[in-house]
This record gives C-alpha cells, structure tokens and sequence, in this order.
C-alpha cells in the first residue's frame, strides 16, 4: 500500500511539501529563538532586503519569519486536534447509526442534518464567543462544525456493506451481531474516512485562520490569519505583511489535499476489487 | 455464392501498455465474414475474444496497439460505426444513458447517420420498436431506462444497433445477463432481425450452445489464439483440438444422457420440511406477494433442485430457510425441529446443521480477510479446531493448494473463489447445504469442475443440497428431484428425469424450451414472447 | 412517478425537528456565555444594583431557565426573533435589513462558481491527461487552498489600489443615490471582487467536481455504446458525458451553501459590505445574544430552503430519483 502512495505524483509532492512545514512548525523555537512578538528590528522593512530580516519585518519592527515559523505550529495543533475529533465523533455517530438503523438511526440523522444545516462558520463564531477566545475554544468549534462530513460518509459505507453478501454470510456461521459489525464490517467502512481526513484537515487550517483574522484566536498566540488582519491595516504601502501569511496557507493546504489524493489512490487499488 | 467478403482479420494482435508493461492479449488471430454470414467467436474468460472483436469495431482503449489487418473489403468505404456496424453489449442496464430516455437514444442514431430531424427520427424510432417488440407507446418512448425490465433494455440496446441499418450486427454475449427464459426470446430475435434485413453476425459467447443455435462458423479462442476455426456444425460433432474437445464435454446440454445417479439413502424423517410459506415484500401500494403458500421436502442425502425464473420467489425461500429473512406464515422444520421457532442462542448452535453457498462468489466474502481466516470462523465459531492444519483439511477437501491461505479473495480466480465457498460452508459438517446459483457465474469449463466437486461430496458424506437455479441443464445432472417455482407457489415436483421427459407445466415447458441443447440449430419456434 | 410536491412535502417535513434542535441547542448555548443581555446593555454605563434588578424582571430574565426556554420558542412560532440590543430594534427587522445584500452575494458567488466552474470542468474533463486538464488541475487545485478572505485582501491591492479597476468595498457608491439600471449597474460593479474573493473557492471544487465526473463517465458503458452508435464526439461530450457528470455537481451546491454562508462572514467584512455574514461579527463582537441567536436561525432557514430548491432541480435533472 505504501508503494501505491509512493507511485502517486500528487501524493509525493503534497509529502515533500508538507514535511519541510511540519520539521518547521516543530523546530521553530530552534530556528528561530525567542519571543516572535518581541520587536527585533526597524518597522516596515521589505523582504529580501536585509539578510538577518529575510521576510522583513512588519509595523512593531517584528520578524515577519518567526512569526511565519511559530505560527506554522498553532495551525498546524489546531487542524490535526480539530479533524482528530471530528473524524472521531463523526465515525462512532455514523457506525451507531448505520448499524442501529431504525428510530436511532432516523434521530441521529436528523441530529446530523441539524448541524450541517447550520452554516459551519457562523456556529464555530457563536462557539468562540461563548468559550472565549482560545485554542481549545478553537478546536472545539472546529470539531462540531466538522464531524457531520465523516458521519455521512460512515454510514453510507456501513448501509451499504450491510447489503452485501458477505455479511449475510457471517450471521449464517452464526457468528454474533456485535462481532460482525465490528470486526468484520467496520474495517471494510474505514478507508474513505481516511481520504477524508485530509480534507477535514485542510478544511480546519482555513476555518482556524478565518478565525483569527478576525481576532477570534488566541490572543497569546501569533497564527497566520493574525498576521494577515495585522498586514491589513498597511495593506496599500506592504501588502506583503498579507501576502506572505497568505501564501504560506495555500501552501500548507495544498499540501495536505495532495497527501489526501495520494492516500486516495493508494487505498483505490485494494478497494477497486471489493 | 461468389462474391466478395464483408470482413477479412488476418494476423491479427493486441497488445496492452500498462503501467510500463506491454501484455499480449491477442496473437494471430484470423477468419473471415461473408455478407449475410453468421459468426461466433467463442471462447472463455481471458481467451481474447471480447478483445478481438473491440478490435474489429475499433473501440480499444488508448493503451492498446493493434497489428495485422482488418479489412472490409465488400464496402466501397471505411466502415463507420452505428451505420455500417451495429453492437450490442452484454448489460444492458449499464450501456443505456441513465439520463435519457429511450426514445431519444434511438432516435440519435437516426439523426447522425440517416440525416433525420427530430418528427422523421421518433417516426422511425417507433416503427423501430415494433420490429425490436416493444408497444411504440408515447409513454414507452419518453420512458428512462431503469424503468424497463432486462428484457426491455435489451431489445432497446438492439433498435439502437440496426437503426441505421447496418450490414454488420456484432453482439457482445447478449444474453448472459438475463432469465433463461428472457435469453431465448432475445436470441430468437437477433435472428429474425438478422435474416430479415441480411445483416452478417459476429456473436462473441462462452456458451457453446448458443453459438451453435444461431451461428454457422466458429472460432475457439484460447489465450489469445486461435485453437479451432470450423463450421458450427463440425465444431460440435467432430471437435478436433483437445481443447475444444473438453468444452464440448463440460457444456451444458439439456438433452445430453447424464450418468445415472445412485438413489439418496432417504431416512424416517425428511431433513428439510417446508410448509404453507408466505412472504410478501414492500408495503401498500408496491406490495409484491413473493411467496404464496410454498412447501418442498427433501429427504436426507437427496438433491433437490428448485428452479424458475426471476422473480419467482427461489431466493426468498432460501432465505427463509437459512433464517436470514422471517415468513409472514408457515412452518419450516430440520430434521423433525420447528427450525422457525429457535432464536438466540438455540439458532446459533442450531446453524452448524444448516448452511449456504451464496451467488456471487466474490460479494461473498469478506474482501479484507484472508482465505485461512474465512476458514477458520466457523470452524472457530462452533468449537472445532481452527488451527493451520484444519484449515488445510477444508482447502484440500475442496482441491485447492493449501497455499492459498494467505491470499486474499481478490487474488484468485472465480472458480477458486466458489471452492472457497463451499470449502467454508461445509466447515461444520452441515447436513444440508443450500446453494443458490452457485455456477451462474462461472466459466463454462470451471462451471463443471465444481459441479463434479458438489457430486463428490455428497457420495462422501451423505449431505442434502437445495439447489437453486433457473437453468435445467445444470440442475439435470446434479438433481434427484425437482420442484419448479412460478409467480410464488410450486407449480410442478417429481423426480428430474421424469419432469423433463414430460413436463406437464407451461412454467417448466418453457424453461425447458428455453434451455441450452448442443443439437439445435435455428430452433426458436415455440419460444413465448 | 412519485410528484415533486411529494419530495418537497417530505422534506420540509424533515426540516421542522431539524429546526428545533437548532433553535434549542443554540439557545442552550449561548445560555452558557457569561453575563446577559442586561449586562451587556449596562457594560458601558454600568448601574447600580437596583436599576439591575429591575431590568431584569422587567426582561424576563430572572425567570427559570425551562420558562425562558419555552417562551422563546413559542415566540419564534409567531416570528417574534426577540430584540437586538446592540441596534435596539427587533432583531427580526435587522436580519430582514441585511439579507438582501448577502443573498446579492452569494448569489453572484454561486452564479459565477458554477457556471464556470462546470464549464471549466468540462473543457478539463474532455480530454483527461492534455496540456489543458493538466493546467486546469494544478490551478484548480491552488485556488481549493486559499483563504476567501486572503483573496478578497490580494484582490483589493490588485484591483482596487493598483489598478482601480473596482471600488474598495461596500454594496453601492455613496452620496447621490441612483435610481433602476444605474443603480442595479452600480451594485454589480461593487459585487464583482467580494463575489470573486467568496466563489473562487467553490469554482475549484465544482471544476474539480465536474472533471472527475467526466473522466469516470468516460470509462463507462453508456458512452462505449455511444462510441458504437458513432455519434459525434461534441454529442458524446455534452449529451452524454457531461450531463451524467453534472449530477454529483449539483448535489454538491446544495451541500455548500451552508459553507458559503459561512464564508460571506469574513468575505463581507474584508469588503466592508453590510450582510448578515457581517451582522453576525458584529454581534460576537458586541455580544448582542438575541440578535446572534437570529442570524444563527436565520441562516438555518437560508440553507435548507436552498438545499431543497437543489434537490428539486436535482429531480430534474436525474430521473431516477421521482420512482418509488
């Protein structure tokens, strides 16, 4: 299977670009000592022109690249911390209510189209706000607004697979219900909750730096949509304070989603046989 | 008759790039189609004639390379598909337009090669299908697909093919999806249609027996090459390869003598009873009565076969005998027990008596499980050893290398697969075994494989098989007796060769009209349309 | 063939518990933030003791939380969404105010998401592995990895600050007001980078959508017999490939709609446009409860309304699904 993801284009280079950023976010404190916040150098400097300052600095004279490096580690927390809970969540609730069926699975799956219907972002605001801004307010909104896509994606596989023969087949071994839906049904549910994964946690990356920018973050933490709300108020003399966070986002995103093409087409040539 | 020929192959070969590898599918096939010329090319899975014939048609994938020469010479131009070539392929749910009605994808035919607009196109659109047998309704016109039966769809898949009215009729194993009875109304009318309008055919077939029932050249393809190329005729009487020789030997043929068989042992008290089964499905309005009072016996060791068309109600028994479905009404007993009442616990252990050999031999087992652990659950599940060494025992019982323990069901082949099955229904030495199409699927050569493997274990152990299958040549040789399904209740039950010798039913007339014989030829007569 | 009407029937059916859970669980919700409505109505006055108490009885608010429960729900049967206190009107008057402008937004947003994006996909989709697709994809996939707001930033410097091509923000120019075409122009020409910034998102996806629907229709029966019948490959392309690839499209626009409304939160605040997705920042930031528990209802309503009008078009479109 690793050789499949191996073979995969997209899979390679979303892996090339994600590990660079993931090393980073983990050694920042090395590469880059002390407090981001602090005020190092002169205020606006642009990039590329000093060698100690290679991004620059921004109004309050602050290294544009600590800042891109620490920042890298709360996005990256959040998002693993936000889909981990979300992929949590979403998988027992969708098992519960694909194998339940009936009256449970009815209450769950409207319990389900009430949290999709509410727009995602305006719940994890209400969330934030009620919390109080903080990353583990952060993750918990991104954690409610997102288990829904996992849920479905369950429990569609699991109605599914309960359809086919082979399970017909254990309960005529007389092998027990319980047994036959966890040991033998569930794996077989699991692998496109794992693509999925990758985009839950491309998804979280962009809610948690849409809830930063508007300082709905943690305010003892520089992330990236910070840097890019601070940028905005010289964004006609330095645009780049915007640009740079900005790019560093995409990046990052990118990365994750060709990793989750990758796990994809590993994990399509087991299932193309089932 | 002089004259020149509609399609000469010659030399033909195809190769596959794939993944940086190149795979020879076909070698030096050749043979030739005279105007008006009936041809099946026949062979087994893998043997290269679906390829050959997407050849011919020019519609291999882009990793394909073609070598050799496909000629027409009796054309004055190339051929141009949909007006000099018409195809028909083998499923016809998935090679309709879900999203088009059936009157558009006909008509569009019309309106590419014949310069129809729209009023001319549904015009010719309806009168094709009255000729294809279907009422030329408004309604059946503007109707989508999925709302036809299989027979349906087909007939429509053919009106497509012969719209434009080609010289050239390639059908892809037409009939392999569809009831028995359905296969031999469409067979009759490919043949009507083709000696009508003096199409040629090429028929790509595993199934002998249908080739010789409409085509009058053959060529046996094996591997990618061709083993035997001769009439029809001399192919079925005088097989010269030893090849063609042992597909002849293990094609169905209903009028074939079949060895006698020995009489089952019987016993005090009929290992399965069934008694006044009701079921019905779906509510209200959509309600379908699937089984209507239905009651069969089988005795201990016997073999009863239960045959029918779709629908009649075969899989829903079988259903409820195994406990996976419950009656409406009835009584089903095993061994003299009320095997309707257990539950719990009592059913559980109840199970090892009874067991299943399921359709599709693939969608029956688990595909992330390995064929040692398939093996090992029941065997684990009702306390008997479920070591490496029992294991070993199942697969050899089977005749298949023990080495296939570790390999997934994917990574063998569809008759290795139903050993697997069978293997893993009779772990706990069941005393009846249900089997529910267990060969439908399967190559013609593998198919009498695993009917000889079931004959040999009921010598041995003296097991009881409800055999369930729409097909009399199979049921045939493997059935003592056998009980024949229609609209939910049994219509006809006696021993086999009397029921065949001298159906009484129309239901049992029909499906005995309808089934494969090795000796006809152009005999579609007869067949209710 | 099961009517329309049936499916509509059902599913409004289905919306009437979804919108009691929502209405319950977030009035749940925002029963747990500190401090209330008097609180915030007196943070910048402050008061005394007294003056406290009173408005609270006067509000209702010192009844049991299972009665203040109860009486908002029976109030929002009547339409009664309760009063704003940060704009102190009734918070059913300042939703109405500015859904017009985000319903302006999203629907240009949708409009040029989607039929781009479709278009795109089929002009990537039918030829898989040229130059085209290939380009297509890469970029697609750029686009799928950026911020909305970040965009709407970039696209104000671009556009607006370099090139002056478009205005800096807001629904329409301030000053003499316009009245028909003039006006309906001028609010087009302010929509087109916020409408930009929040559907370049959503054209990625549909064009990714869309392709890979292609690049599976083509490996499919229907079109090999298509081949066969030898119908023209423009037919084959649109009547056949791309009308099948469609469907997961539109399924997926009902299924985004609540993201988008999500996203018209930071897209209408970087734009300075007055919308309900700006409405809700404001009353995060005023803590204006009432008025939050509106927007969050209100957007509720918003989505599964446009979920069922896509379903309906669905219907149309897929005939599979209006038989039993």
């Amino acid at each position: 299977m690793w050789r499949r993801f191996v073979s995969s284009r997209e899979g390679m280079v979303g892996l090339c670009l994600l590990l660079p950023i993931i090393l980073a976010a983990l050694l920042a404190p090395l590469l880059s000592p002390g407090d981001p916040q602090a005020m190092v150098g002169p205020a606006l400097l642009k990039p590329f022109a000093d060698a100690a300052f290679p991004l620059g600095t921004d109004r309050l004279g602050r290294s544009v690249l600590a800042a891109l490096l620490h920042g890298a580690s709360a996005s990256l927390i959040v998002a693993a911390a936000a889909a981990t809970g979300a992929l949590g969540l979403g998988t027992v609730i969708g098992t519960v209510a694909g194998f339940a069926g009936g009256r449970t699975d009815e209450a769950l799956m409207r319990l389900t189209e009430a949290f999709q219907a509410v727009p995602g972002f305006i719940l994890a605001l209400a969330l934030v706000s009620v919390l109080g801004p903080s990353l583990g307010s952060v993750v918990l909104a991104i954690t409610l607004s997102s288990w829904t896509g996992p849920a479905r994606v369950v429990r569609a596989e699991i109605l599914s697979l309960r359809g086919r023969d082979f399970v017909d087949a254990y309960r005529v071994l007389g092998m027990r219900p319980m047994q036959i839906a966890f040991r033998q049904v569930l794996p077989n549910a699991l692998p496109p909750v794992i693509t999925l994964a990758a985009v839950v946690v491309a998804a979280a990356i962009l809610v948690e730096a849409a809830l930063s920018f508007l300082g709905l973050g943690d305010p003892n933490r520089i992330t990236w949509g910070r840097m890019i709300a601070e940028g905005r108020a010289v964004l006609r003399t330095a645009p780049f304070l915007s640009a740079i966070p900005g790019i560093a986002i995409i990046v990052t995103v990118l990365a994750v989603n060709l990793v989750g093409e990758g796990i994809n087409e590993a994990l399509a040539g087991k299932r193309v046989a089932a | 008759m002089s004259g020149l020929d509609l399609l000469q192959v010659q030399q033909l070969a195809v190769d596959f790039a794939d993944a940086g590898q190149t795979v020879a599918a076909v070698r030096d096939v050749g043979f030739s189609l005279a105007p008006g010329g009936r041809l099946a090319l026949l062979g087994e899975t893998g043997s290269g004639k679906s390829v050959s014939m997407m050849a011919v048609a020019g519609l291999l994938p882009e990793n394909a390379r073609v070598r050799g020469s496909i000629r027409w010479p009796a054309l004055a131009r190339p051929p141009q598909l949909g007006r000099d070539v018409g195809m028909v392929f083998q499923d016809p749910m998935s090679s309709l337009n879900p999203v088009l009605s059936i009157g558009e994808q006909i008509a569009e035919v019309g309106m590419t090669h014949l310069g129809h607009d729209r009023p001319q196109a549904l015009q010719h659109v309806r009168s094709l299908l009255e000729r294809v047998g279907i009422e030329a309704t408004d309604s059946r016109l503007a109707a989508y697909p999925h709302q036809l039966s299989g027979g349906q769809r087909q007939r429509v898949a053919i009106a497509m093919a012969i719209a434009a009215g080609p010289k050239l009729l390639i059908a892809d194993e037409p009939t392999t999806a569809l009831d028995t009875i359905v296969q031999a109304q469409i067979m009759a009318l490919i043949d009507t249609l083709v000696r009508d309008a003096g199409m040629a055919l090429l028929l790509v077939t595993h199934d002998i027996a249908l080739a010789r029932s409409i085509a009058q050249h053959g060529v046996v393809l094996r591997h990618g090459t061709v083993v035997e190329q001769a009439s029809m005729d001399a192919i079925v009487s005088r097989p010269a390869h030893p090849y063609t020789q042992s597909l002849i030997a293990a094609s169905l043929d209903v009028d074939r003598p079949v060895p006698a068989r020995a009489a089952a042992p019987g016993g005090p008290v009929p290992l399965l009873a069934a008694r006044g089964l009701h079921k019905t499905l779906g509510q209200g309005s959509a309600a379908l009565q699937v089984l209507r009072g239905v009651g069969i016996d089988l005795a201990v060791g016997e073999t009863l076969a239960l045959v029918g068309g779709s629908g009649a109600g075969k899989t829903t028994l079988a259903r409820i005998v195994m406990r996976l479905t419950e009656a409406d009404a009835g009584a089903v007993s095993l061994d003299g027990v009320d095997l309707l009442a257990l539950r719990g616990e009592p059913l559980r252990l109840a199970r090892q008596r009874f067991q299943m050999v399921f359709q599709d031999p693939l969608g029956a087992l688990n595909p992330r499980a390995s064929i040692g652990r398939l093996l090992a659950d029941p065997l684990r599940l009702h306390g008997f050893d479920h070591g490496a060494a029992a294991v070993e025992v199942l697969l050899r019982r089977v005749g298949l290398d023990p080495a296939l323990a570790q390999r997934r069901p994917h990574e063998v082949s569809g008759g290795q697969r139903q050993r697997v099955n069978i293997a893993r229904a009779l772990a706990t030495r069941p005393a009846l075994l249900v089997l529910d199409e267990p060969v439908s699927s399967l190559d013609v050569s593998v198919r009498a494989q695993i009917l000889e493997l079931l004959r040999s274990i009921q010598q041995e152990t003296g097991i009881g098989y409800l055999f369930i299958s729409h097909d009399l040549a199979v049921v045939r040789t493997i059935a003592d007796r056998v009980a024949v399904m229609a609209d939910g209740q049994i219509v006809e039950t006696g021993p086999t060769a009397e029921v065949i010798a001298n159906p009484q039913h129309a239901m049992t007339k029909a499906l005995l009209l309808a089934a494969p014989r090795l000796g006809r030829q152009f005999a579609f007569e007869g067949v209710p349309q | 063939m099961i009517p329309v009407w049936r499916i509509v029937g059902r599913r409004l059916g289905n919306a009437v518990p979804v919108l009691l859970i929502v209405a319950i669980g977030s009035y749940c919700l925002l029963e747990l933030a500190p401090g209330d409505a008097v609180d915030a109505y007196l943070s910048g006055s402050g008061g005394d003791a007294g003056l406290v108490a009173q408005l609270r009885q006067q509000w209702g608010l010192d009844r049991s939380f299972a009665t203040r429960l109860t009486s908002y729900l029976l109030s929002l049967l009547t339409l009664d969404f309760g009063w704003s206190v940060a704009f102190s009107r009734p918070v059913r008057e300042v939703v109405l105010d500015r859904m017009g402008n985000t319903l302006l937004l999203m629907s240009a947003a949708v409009a040029l998401s989607f039929s781009l994006g479709t278009l795109l996909g089929v002009a990537a989709g039918s030829r898989p592995q040229s130059w085209r697709d290939r380009l297509l994809s890469w970029l697609s996939l750029a686009l799928y990895a950026a911020p909305g707001f970040w965009l709407g930033l970039m696209m104000i410097v671009a556009f607006a600050v370099k090139l002056s091509w478009f205005p800096l923000g807001g629904i329409a120019t301030i000053g003499e007001p316009r009245a028909g075409l003039e006006h309906v122009l001028d609010v087009a020409w302010h929509l087109v980078l916020p409408a930009s910034a929040l559907g370049l998102v959503y054209l990625a996806l549909y064009l990714r959508l869309m392709r890979a629907g292609m690049v599976e229709a083509w490996r499919s029966d229907y079109v090999r017999t298509a081949r066969a019948k030898g119908l023209t490959r423009q037919r084959i392309v649109w009547r056949h490939v791309a009308r099948n690839a469609l469907l997961p499209v539109i399924t997926m626009l009902g299924l985004q709609a609540a993201a988008m409304l999500g996203g018209s939160v930071v897209v209408e605040s970087v734009f300075a446009i007055p919308g309900l997705g700006r409405l809700a920042f404001e009353a995060v930031t005023q803590r204006d409860v009432p008025l939050l528990l509106g927007i969050v209802l209100a957007g509720t309503v918003l989505v599964i309304v446009i979920n069922l009008l896509v379903d309906m078009a669905y219907a149309k479109l897929d005939p599979r699904v209006l038989v039993s």
